[in-house]
This record gives structure tokens, C-alpha cells and sequence, in this order.
């Protein structure tokens, strides 16, 4: 008995919680007129795959910006790990002058605005020709990503045993080979916890791609979202469809990753 | 300077500590170029950024002299500017009022329902990680659902209002002067819930179990145990969460500008948001640059009491 409250309870909150997402969804499959119904249609009656052949499907563009975002978080997760993984694993295990000094920045990173290193990066760039560019994206998302990687990815190399790496390193592995065949298949899941945080941070990015790709070519799915449905938009069916889209690859993402994702955000989050 | 135990214990038991070893040298060596690329692209990319920025603020830069020319030294003058504006002073106002109101609102809801979803019952565990789903969608994608759901025409809000007979004429929630800031402190609260709920969880999971038994054997009952088990058990994650909120709030941009732009009429206009019209639609980049040292003196603050919240809990523990 007192086990079966707190499920409904549970239920009941969770549920509400969620609602704005079936809200969305449900809506991409509503025809104009039922999205305006009244009272609103909380199943749709006659439900119509209009929205998607028509805005989604039937509009080369959303599939070009789906590409460019999936561009920019792969290239963001690849980097940073890249980066991230033997900084990480130095720090924990070498001795490194200045190691403080260095979690120390980027432990404060996380309180970096990313609007405030976009005005900065938009005159480095436009100088090196690296504005409309995945380079330039994937290089703008990683300098938020990468000491976020760093200190997630550091207790995860020092908790390693000891005893495996020294006795790699008696067999006579180098120190690149004891890296990446004993130490970093050993911190694995903290690898992963820092890939998808990285790519979940890359597709969900919306001051880089406002400020340093505004050539249409290189639009990402939140400028295009943006660009598609702004301010004076009464498109909703479309608008929800394109956010459904929006949503889908990170949720997906996320869903096949959760257990290494949990953790991640319990060590600080990185959002916004 | 702290050492590191396994060189000192690789020295002192399999290497000769005295004389000159080629194999230390590679080995440090090696640690310095591990953490080169790292340290180079951070210098590069974030570090030199935050320095340019610091620059700009002190200099006249606008559209015309922003890759050429000259860039007069003009001492404070953005920052006069800055200040003298009265979007400015509305602005911080706005980013005050909207930072601290979505914490303390999300950090109570999110209090209830993590004292909720950490008994065991069927099903927690699978609930627990459907509100972490609200931490992958993009904040772009959720604001403009939200956007929808208060429309002031076709929005679900004003109907269900209307329906309980709370309202008699429709609302338009995020172009009333009046109701855009409080629609959007809302909506970070339901942005903000994920992250707090998680950490608050993993707080309470780390309680030991017997501590309750104990108290329930002793006669508590459920507020007792609350005040005097778990909150000062939990308290150290909940205001480490609190100040992560706080900082991830007073800079986060994304809600407000995909929802109103800051409008109408600057009813709902933030410090962000108003740097990134300064910077990127008016061109003035010092003065846009001054706003962003200010909400970065503010974050600064806000990080040393994070780091002091961390260290008191870390003494305590």
C-alpha cells in the first residue's frame, strides 16, 4: 500500500514533467486547422504526416542542416577526447608543473559564457578565413567542451590501478603504448561519459553557430530552427516537426548512453 | 609543490634516486607532451579570447576598424557607456531577478521530488532517468516549444487557464511587458529541474540507510528524520548544485533569446543577450565587451563561493 503511492505520485509528476515534449510531437502530426482546435485535440484525431513530407522531408535544407550539426558534434567529441584524454591521464599520473594551475582554469571555464568568447573568436576567426567553416565550429565548441572533458576525465585516469601501468611499463611499453593500451581502455566509461557530453554540447550549440556561421551553407539545426521559425512564426505544426527533429539525434544519443551520462552531470553539467 | 607518489616510488625502489636517468627524462618528458596539445589550444582558444576581450572593452572598436586600422585607447569610456545605458541597469536588474527566482524555484521542486524518486518503488529508477531525457534536448528546441505552449493565440496555457476560469480574455504571455520575465524564470525552472534533480539524488543515494533506522527506532517521524538526517547529510551537494545553478543561469542566453529576444520593449532583456545585441546587431564591440567583464566579475564571484561551498564539504566529510 504504501509502496503504490509514491509510484502514482511518481508517475503522475514525471508525466506532467514531459508533457511539453508529446505536446511537440503529437503536434508535428496535427494538420493546421487541428492545431488550432478547440478545445485542443490532447490525441490527435486525424493524425497527418503533412508537416514531415512537406517542411521536413520535402525541404533539402533540413536534411543539409541535420548533416552540418551531426558534422559539428562528431568533429567537437573527437577533438576534445583527442585532447582531453592524454592531458587527463598526464595530470593524473605524471608530474606536471603547473598542474593546479591548469585544473584550475579549467574548473573556472565552466563559468565561462560562451557569448563571451564569441565576439573574441568572431575577429580571430573572420582574420584566419575560419568563419562559415566546420572547422571553425567544431574549434569554438571544443574550447568550452575540452576542460570540461578535462576535469571529468582526470579522477577517472587516477583511479586506475597503480600496478597495471607499472607493469606495462616494466614489459618494456613505451609510455604513448602503456596510454593507449592499458590506460585508456581501463577508463573507457569515463571516455564515453565525456564523448557524449561533448556531442550532446556540440549539436545543442546556438551562440557559435549564431555568431560565426551565418552563411546558410553551414547552418546548424538550432540556427536553422531559428531561422525557419523566428519571432513572428505561426507555423507550429512545422515549427514542432523541425524541433522533433531537433531532438531526435541528441535523445538517441543520449538513450544508448544514459548509464555513462548520469554520471557526467552529477560532476557539473555542461549546458548552456 | 606537491610530488607524485609513483615517481617517488619508482625512484626509490626500482631506479637507482641518485645520477642521471635517461628513462625519467623521457618519462616527464613525455607527461609535458601529453598535455601540450591541450594546453596549447585552451591558451589559443580561450585563455587568449578572455584576454582580447578584456582588451576590446578598453578600446573604441566598431564595424569600421575591426580588422584594420587604428583602435583608440579610450580607458572607461565603454564601461560609462555601459552603465550610462538604461538597458544596462534594466538588463542586470532582469538577469538578477531571473537567475536567483528559477534557482530558489527549481532547487525546492527539485528538493520534493528528488526526496520523492529516491525511495525505492517500482519503476524509480526508469523515472529518475526520464527527467534527465529534459538534459538532452537542445535548449533552442524546448524554448520553442515553449514558445508555442504560451502563445497567446493557439497556446495550451491560456486554454487550460481559460478552462479552470482563471483567465477571461487570452494572454500573451511572452509579449506582455509585464509577464514576459516571470513566463521565462518558468520556463528555466522546467530547463533547470534535470541537473538539480540528479545531483540532488546522488546526494541523497550517498545517506546511509541506517542512519534512518536509527532515527525511526529512536521515534522519529518523517520531518524529523528530514531535519535532522538528511538535510545536514545533504546539504553540501544541495548548495554545491545551488551555485552551479546559479552561474549556469545568470550566463545562459539561449532561452531568452530564442523566446523574446529580450523583449518586448526590453521587459525581458538579460545581460547576455543584451552583449550579443551590442556586439553582433548594433556593432559596438567595447561596449558589448563591457557588459561581458561585468557578468564575468559576477560569475567570478560566484565560482570562489562554488569553490568555497566544495572545499567546506570536502573538510566536513
Amino acid at each position: 500500500m504504501t509502496r503504490r503511492l509514491p509510484f502514482v505520485v511518481g508517475l503522475v509528476l514525471v508525466a506532467a514533467y514531459l508533457f511539453p515534449v508529446y505536446w511537440m510531437i503529437t503536434a508535428s502530426f496535427k494538420s493546421d486547422a487541428d492545431i488550432r482546435a478547440v478545445p485542443p485535440q490532447l490525441i490527435p484525431l486525424a493524425p497527418t504526416p503533412a508537416t514531415w513530407t512537406s517542411r521536413i522531408f520535402g525541404d533539402p535544407r533540413v536534411l543539409h542542416y541535420v548533416l552540418n550539426s551531426a558534422i559539428v558534434a562528431t568533429g567537437t567529441m573527437i577533438l576534445s577526447v583527442a585532447l582531453a584524454a592524454p592531458a587527463a591521464y598526464a595530470l593524473a599520473r605524471h608530474r606536471i608543473r603547473g598542474r593546479s594551475v591548469i585544473l584550475f582554469f579549467c574548473l573556472s571555464s565552466l563559468m565561462f559564457p560562451s557569448i563571451m568568447l564569441a565576439t573574441p573568436l568572431f575577429v580571430i576567426f573572420s582574420r584566419l578565413h575560419l568563419t562559415d567553416s566546420y572547422l571553425g565550429l567544431i574549434l569554438a565548441d571544443t574550447t568550452l567542451a575540452l576542460p570540461y572533458a578535462i576535469v571529468l576525465l582526470r579522477p577517472t585516469f587516477a583511479t586506475i590501478p597503480r600496478e597495471l601501468v607499472e607493469a606495462a611499463t616494466i614489459d618494456g611499453c613505451s609510455p604513448v603504448r602503456t596510454f593507449l593500451q592499458v590506460a585508456l581502455p581501463l577508463a573507457k566509461p569515463g571516455v564515453a561519459t565525456v564523448a557524449v557530453l561533448s556531442f550532446l554540447w556540440g549539436w545543442g550549440d546556438l551562440v557559435f553557430a549564431l555568431t560565426l556561421a551565418t552563411d546558410d551553407s553551414k547552418r546548424l539545426v538550432t540556427t536553422g530552427l531559428w531561422g525557419f521559425f523566428g519571432a513572428n512564426t505561426s507555423d507550429w505544426s512545422g515549427a514542432m516537426a523541425f524541433s522533433t527533429v531537433g531532438m531526435a539525434v541528441p535523445l538517441v544519443v543520449f538513450l544508448l548512453s544514459q548509464r555513462f551520462v548520469v554520471s557526467g552531470v552529477t560532476s557539473g553539467g555542461l549546458k548552456g | 609543490m606537491r610530488t607524485d607518489p609513483l615517481v617517488t616510488r619508482w625512484s626509490g625502489e626500482l631506479l637507482p634516486a641518485t645520477g642521471f636517468s635517461w628513462w625519467r627524462l623521457r618519462r616527464s618528458l613525455t607527461g609535458y607532451l601529453f598535455v601540450l596539445p591541450a594546453v596549447v589550444f585552451l591558451g589559443a582558444l580561450l585563455a587568449y579570447p578572455l584576454v582580447f576581450n578584456l582588451v576590446l572593452s578598453f578600446q573604441d572598436r566598431t564595424l569600421g576598424n575591426l580588422f584594420h586600422g587604428a583602435t583608440p585607447w579610450v580607458g572607461f569610456a565603454n564601461y560609462e557607456t555601459a552603465f550610462a545605458d538604461p538597458q544596462f541597469g534594466s538588463a542586470a536588474w532582469h538577469s538578477v531577478v531571473f537567475t536567483v527566482s528559477a534557482v530558489a524555484l527549481q532547487l525546492v521542486i527539485a528538493l520534493a521530488l528528488a526526496l520523492l524518486y529516491a525511495k525505492s518503488f517500482p519503476g524509480a529508477k526508469v523515472m529518475r532517468s526520464l527527467y534527465l531525457t529534459g538534459y538532452a534536448i537542445p535548449i533552442v528546441v524546448s524554448a520553442q516549444v515553449f514558445r508555442w505552449l504560451l502563445d497567446g493565440r493557439s497556446g495550451l496555457v491560456n486554454w487550460v487557464l481559460g478552462g479552470l476560469g482563471l483567465e477571461s480574455s487570452p494572454t500573451y504571455w511572452l509579449s506582455d511587458t509585464g509577464l514576459a520575465l516571470p513566463a521565462l524564470i518558468l520556463v528555466q525552472v522546467w530547463l533547470g529541474i534535470p541537473f538539480t534533480l540528479v545531483n540532488l539524488l546522488s546526494g541523497l543515494v550517498g545517506i546511509p540507510r541506517e542512519l534512518y533506522e536509527a532515527a525511526a527506532i529512536d521515534g522519529a517521524g518523517p520531518w524529523t528524520r528530514f531535519r535532522y538526517v538528511t538535510w545536514p547529510l545533504l546539504r553540501p551537494t544541495f548548495a554545491a548544485s545551488a551555485v552551479l545553478s546559479l552561474i549556469f543561469t545568470f550566463k545562459s542566453f539561449d532561452l531568452v533569446w530564442i523566446a523574446t529576444q529580450g523583449g518586448p520593449a526590453g521587459a525581458s532583456d538579460i545581460l547576455p543577450t543584451l552583449a550579443y545585441r551590442s556586439v553582433f546587431l548594433e556593432f559596438l564591440f567595447g561596449k558589448g565587451a563591457a557588459v561581458l567583464n561585468i557578468v564575468f566579475v559576477v560569475l567570478f564571484g560566484l565560482a570562489v563561493l562554488y569553490l568555497l561551498t566544495t572545499r567546506r564539504e570536502e573538510a566536513e566529510a
